[in-house]
């Protein structure tokens, strides 16, 4: 096998019986890259994903992670492998502490029944990561959706997987989670190789952040590679049905999309 | 670090030691207060003096159903608590799913059709099996590929209580009237029960259903991070929930056969229960388990002694008393 390829998903078709099918889906990402999934509302990002994590049973094709089949694995096997941080996060009143610690469950003993001191460890050394320190004690429900976002990412990185996956990590936060939590992945990804895998709506984090990028429109991936590649109006608009042009950003020069207003996209079209 | 996990430990078995204090405190007085009243301190002495008639009370009427209102207030109690923890919906319990209408339904038809006097065991067995079908019931009109829709089980569950109740009350109008009072008794509830075979029978059950679901404390914390997560976390979420279900029906499906419906104590107590251990199931499911059963040999004691010398059905005091403790200690917790 290609060492470079870590991540190789082969022809993977998932989806629901009667309704939406995931197209033959392929991709392939070598260790330690940060890839973003981009495309727009219903377009099967979700449901990829699903696939991936195996929610959604796959009709066909293959998922192999460092050459390990993904399907062929336990729930529990794969739970070592493969962290998932949800779109939608459950509020539950426990403590920040507690649901940081559940990202240890899939290393745990069977009838283990106490924390060890590695696992206490680890669980300071997420909270650490991810800035959330001072929360340990707080309950999840009394947590503003920046903080509850880190505490799943929190959960996630004590899991110690080799992948994790990331459903819209960044919709409905300010700025400055946006950043902390791009930023934070980023560090992870470069000095630890952990390899990355996001559903991403903002464009332009995408393209700051993502080494490489796929996009999808109707369940099909139309277009994937580096971000210089994809983020190219022609992509966008076809893929989004909307007017946008490109440009870049001043400081670190990567891709970036524009929306243009109907005002001034109806003067552009004549 | 070692020793911040020692010291949670510890607290956590204060709370439990403290609630076994008060069961046995409760039984205790469960034990002295009746038409003949006896002493704390002669209870010992009694239990061994054979010639008395104290001897007879306490082991014919007492102790039965001391015994019964722990396993069956204990059993309730973790039902409730479980189904809460797979639905992540502090609304759930037996009676919310259906499964107390299916129980009662089954126990009906047994009385009605006058297979009761088939065998001893045909009440309890009658109840377990509705339990049974209404769970799997619920679970499979439920189920889509994707999974199990949480609220339409919740729907499912309370339209098939609907449909039991409805199918109670027509056996009800078509059969003997004798028969009608039978019914009409056991679903009031009583814990007036002195079959050992069912005292014990019901114990034991209890104690296994608190042991097998506590194999399952990892799951049940796992899920408390919602169905997907704990999939995502290498939980085998069907499984878990198919055996949980499984357990939770044994349990309720036996109560309601030996003690009729008792409403309100799998809603209170798992909430109850929460306030003082917090969320963790690794002393929430003991937790629970033991508050059921303080909380039902109190409400006992109280159905025994209010309108002395007559007896009040048990449920009329769960639902009073229960109610309005639950209303409470919503409007402490919403004041601090």
């Amino acid at each position: 096998m290609d060492k470079k390829t870590y991540l190789n998903i082969e022809n993977l078709t998932c989806g629901y019986r009667e309704g939406f099918m995931l197209k033959p889906f392929n991709l392939s990402l070598s260790k330690g890259s940060f890839g973003g999934i981009i495309g727009g509302n219903g377009s099967g990002k979700s449901t990829f994903f699903k696939g991936l994590t195996g929610e959604l049973k796959i009709t066909g094709g293959s998922v192999r992670l460092d050459g390990t089949e993904l399907s062929s694995l336990t729930l529990r096997e794969r739970a070592k492998r493969v962290a998932l941080v949800p779109q939608f996060i459950e509020k539950s009143p426990i403590t920040v502490e507690e649901y940081v610690l559940m990202g240890r469950m899939p290393h745990r003993r069977a009838f283990q029944f106490l924390e060890t001191k590695e696992e206490q460890e680890i669980l300071e050394n997420s909270l650490e990561l991810t800035g959330i320190m001072h929360l340990k004690r707080c309950r999840f429900t009394e947590l503003s959706g920046g903080e509850q976002q880190m505490t799943a990412i929190a959960c996630a990185l004590a899991q110690k997987p080799q992948l994790i996956l990331l459903d819209e990590p960044t919709s409905h936060l300010d700025i400055t989670y946006q950043s902390r939590i791009m930023n934070l992945l980023q560090r992870l990804n470069e000095e630890e190789g952990l390899t990355v895998l996001m559903i991403i709506h903002d464009l332009n984090l995408a393209g700051e952040y993502c080494s490489h990028i796929s996009l999808v429109k109707e369940g099909e991936l139309i277009i994937q590679g580096d971000p210089e590649e994809v983020l190219r109006y022609k992509n966008i608009e076809r893929a989004y049905d909307t007017v946008v042009v490109e440009s870049r950003n001043p400081v670190s020069g990567k891709p970036a999309i524009f929306q243009v207003s109907e005002r001034f996209s109806k003067r552009y079209d004549r | 670090m070692e020793l911040q996990a020692v010291k949670a430990l510890s607290i956590e078995a204060g709370k439990i030691l403290f609630l076994v204090t008060l069961l046995i405190m409760a039984s205790a007085l469960s034990l002295c207060t009746g038409e003949i009243s006896i002493t704390p301190d002669r209870v010992l002495f009694y239990l061994k003096e054979s010639g008395a008639m104290e001897y007879q009370v306490l082991h014919n009427i007492r102790i039965p159903r001391t015994i019964l209102a722990i396993a069956i207030g204990g059993s309730l109690g973790l039902s409730g608590v479980i189904l809460q923890g797979i639905y992540r919906n502090p609304l759930v319990e037996p009676y919310t799913l259906g499964i107390s209408g299916g129980a009662s339904l089954g126990i009906t038809f047994v009385i009605v059709t006058g297979l009761q006097s088939a065998g001893e065991l045909t009440l309890p067995l009658a109840g377990f099996t509705g339990a049974l079908i209404t769970v799997f019931l619920v679970y499979f009109l439920s189920y889509r590929r994707e999974g199990v829709s949480t609220n339409r089980m919740l729907l499912t569950g309370v339209m098939i209580s609907f449909i039991s109740s409805s199918a109670v009350m027509f056996l009800m109008s078509v059969t003997a009237i004798e028969n009608i009072h039978g019914i009409v008794f056991w679903t009031m509830g009583s814990l007036n029960e002195s079959n050992p075979l069912m005292v014990y029978g019901i114990l034991i059950l209890s104690l296994t259903g608190l042991t097998l679901s506590y194999l399952f404390t990892a799951p049940l914390n796992a899920l408390r991070l919602g169905e997907s997560s704990a999939r995502s976390l290498g939980i085998n979420t069907k499984a878990v929930i198919c055996i949980l279900f499984f357990i939770t029906s044994l349990l309720t499906g036996s109560s309601i056969a030996v003690a009729g419906v008792i409403g309100f104590v799998g809603l209170v107590i798992p909430h109850f229960a929460r306030l003082i251990s917090g969320t963790d199931y690794r002393s929430l499911l003991i937790i629970s388990f033991l508050s059921g059963g303080v909380f039902m040999l109190l409400c006992d004691i109280l159905a025994r002694t209010l309108v002395f010398p007559n007896e009040l059905p048990i449920g009329v005091i769960t639902g009073i008393f229960g109610g309005v403790t639950f209303i409470s200690l919503i409007w402490i917790k919403k004041r601090t």
